[in-house]
């Protein structure tokens, strides 16, 4: 079992698919970092700091987990689900139309294998996500003083009832920490999906879109049927539970339910399948 | 191999066969609940006194988001998935047919027709009808979803209504809102599809080089940047009817808009002319 694990963690670092999408990843939030740059190097007097002073400018407050107004922010967080899956999610159904799954089915158990393969794809689309978000925390310290927010000073939405505010405002380095490993959480858990879904999509473009096209259309349903009204509910689109900051209240039981949900879904679908298939 | 032989193996194949269409009716339906909610909440309360017309729909399906300022701007950026899926999808059915036609039966047109940029052009024709039927598909659901709900057929917008569907707070009320019938079909109808079909040229000639999931990754890119900043070189702001100079001051020129996208179509084309006749199409990868 490990011996496989080795080997698919192996085609995963010496794959090209990681590589490129690490490195788009990276373009992405290095755009945020200079984003950050820029602003606190120009715009010190900007309207949107002005009740707050330095702490507009915290890092807490300006790293890629946290702000909402950069443009490197917005388009890692809305591609988030197709960066996930491009680096492994289309192997499982690559080795099965070209006959390389059977080779390796002759040679292990087939449980072995699946839950190889289950924990390559999941560690892929985790890494592909934390990696740029940690190099992102780190850039954007290097520009931006890590001085604690205060509650008061409503920079940001984390609020009562919140993803766990009371660290937030107490210890915020564990906090943002903690929040990578959510997103990595979330990463594996949507490469995942495509894992599951190369049981029935027999197209390379279609599976490694689809995840992304639910997530965008469940967000549309979200916004469709949740009416007009302004009022505070719990957030319920995962595109935007991606995000540590959401309008609506985005507690940790929600945040790590979803993730779990998915998992498990995914799980029981790729065990069900990997035991149905035939390799033929 | 004649031309039009190719054309129309493309269009029946990569058009007719397909079954993405099928969700461009679902889809619009949805943004006409969507809008038909709206109006009718405020028809009910007395804010408004008509129900709207088909242009009024069709102006809420690609009306964007108003012009983004980070400094000003206390909720943060958030992207207009509507206008995203109404422009995205688009791109989305047209991604990956030739480069799936080139790793199947594509090889042998291509020997039997004894030319590439044949090949390449009969794409191209293929591509701008996917996007016209497209967008005939997009308006005719909108059409269908008015007359079942007795919503007048116009292609003349209401003004209240109007100003309702693209953001009450957001306009200047000295704008004038009626719309001469130009107007609509240049603002409404014509801009949101020549900017859709210049996007996705350029998408399929960049699946040439990069792998297809990639193209849309870059496209979607395109699209978060338009949303983001109001620029001309972000083209598809000049899809955004809420951005449009006809109603913003320093809004986007719709001329200018065309003259933009039709330099990119011809620079797609032949680029990909050039490209595709010097690509190692026998090492294709899907």
């Amino acid at each position: 079992m490990i011996k496989i694990i080795k080997m698919e963690m192996w085609k995963i670092f010496h794959g090209r698919m990681f590589w490129i999408t690490l490195s788009v990843a990276m373009a992405i939030v290095l755009c945020d970092v200079f984003q950050n740059y820029y602003l606190v190097v120009t715009d010190f007097n900007s309207r949107a700091f002005k009740h707050s002073g330095y702490e507009g400018y915290s890092l807490f407050v300006r790293w890629i987990g946290i702000n909402s107004d950069t443009l490197g922010e917005a388009v890692f967080l809305f591609v988030f689900p197709l960066l996930a899956v491009l680096p492994y999610g289309w192997s499982h159904l690559s080795e099965m139309k070209s006959g390389y799954t059977n080779n390796i089915l002759c040679r292990t158990s087939r449980r072995n294998y699946i839950i190889s393969k289950y924990i390559a794809v999941f560690m892929s689309g985790g890494l592909v996500i934390a990696i740029p978000m940690f190099f992102n925390l780190m850039g954007n310290a290097m520009v931006c003083p890590a001085c604690i927010p205060t509650c008061t000073s409503m920079l940001t939405s984390v609020w009562q009832g919140a993803f766990l505010p009371m660290l937030y405002y107490t210890h915020p380095w564990i906090y943002s920490l903690i929040w990578i490993a959510v997103d990595f959480l979330w990463g594996g858990a949507i490469s995942c999906i495509s894992l599951a879904l190369g049981f029935f999509i027999k197209k390379n473009v279609l599976l490694l879109l689809t995840p992304f096209a639910v997530f965008v259309a469940f967000d549309f349903c979200i916004s469709l049927f949740s009416g007009t009204t302004k009022k505070m509910k719990l957030e319920l689109s995962p595109l935007h539970l991606l995000h540590e900051t959401t309008y609506n209240l985005n507690p940790a039981w929600l945040v790590f339910g979803m993730i779990f949900l998915l998992i498990i879904l995914t799980a029981i679908i790729t065990f069900r399948m990997g035991k149905r298939y035939e390799g033929l | 191999m004649k031309d039009s032989k190719i054309i129309f193996y493309d269009i029946r194949i990569g058009i007719f066969r397909r079954w993405r269409y099928i969700v461009v009716p679902i889809l619009f339906f949805l943004f006409c609940i969507q809008c038909n909610i709206l109006i009718t909440i405020q028809y009910d309360c007395g804010a408004v006194s008509t129900s709207g017309t088909w242009m009024d729909y069709l102006m809420y399906c690609f009306k964007g988001m108003e012009p983004f300022k980070a400094t000003e701007n206390i909720e943060g950026f958030k992207v207009p998935v509507m206008w995203m899926l109404s422009i995205g999808l688009c791109l989305f059915i047209n991604l990956d047919y030739p480069v799936d036609d080139l790793t199947a039966f594509g090889q042998q047109v291509i020997i039997r027709s004894g030319s590439r940029s044949q090949w390449w052009l009969s794409k191209c024709v293929w591509n701008l009808c996917s996007c016209i039927i497209y967008f005939l598909l997009a308006y005719f659901t909108v059409l269908v979803f008015c007359i079942l709900t007795h919503v007048h057929i116009s292609a003349f917008n209401t003004p209240e209504i109007t100003r309702l569907v693209l953001g009450e707070i957001y306009f200047d009320s000295s704008v004038d809102l009626t719309m001469k019938i130009y107007e609509t079909v240049l603002i409404v109808m014509l801009a949101p599809f020549l900017i859709t079909a210049a996007l996705s040229m350029l998408q399929m000639t960049l699946s040439l080089v990069i792998k297809p999931v990639m193209c849309f990754l870059v496209s979607i890119s395109i699209l978060i940047v338009s949303a983001y900043y109001m620029a001309p070189l972000a083209i598809a702001n000049y899809s955004m009817i809420i951005r449009n100079g006809r109603f913003l001051s320093g809004g986007m020129n719709t001329i200018q808009g065309f003259i933009i996208s039709g330099i990119i179509i011809f620079i797609s084309i032949m680029a990909g002319i050039f490209i595709f006749k010097h690509h190692d199409i026998l090492n294709f990868e899907e």
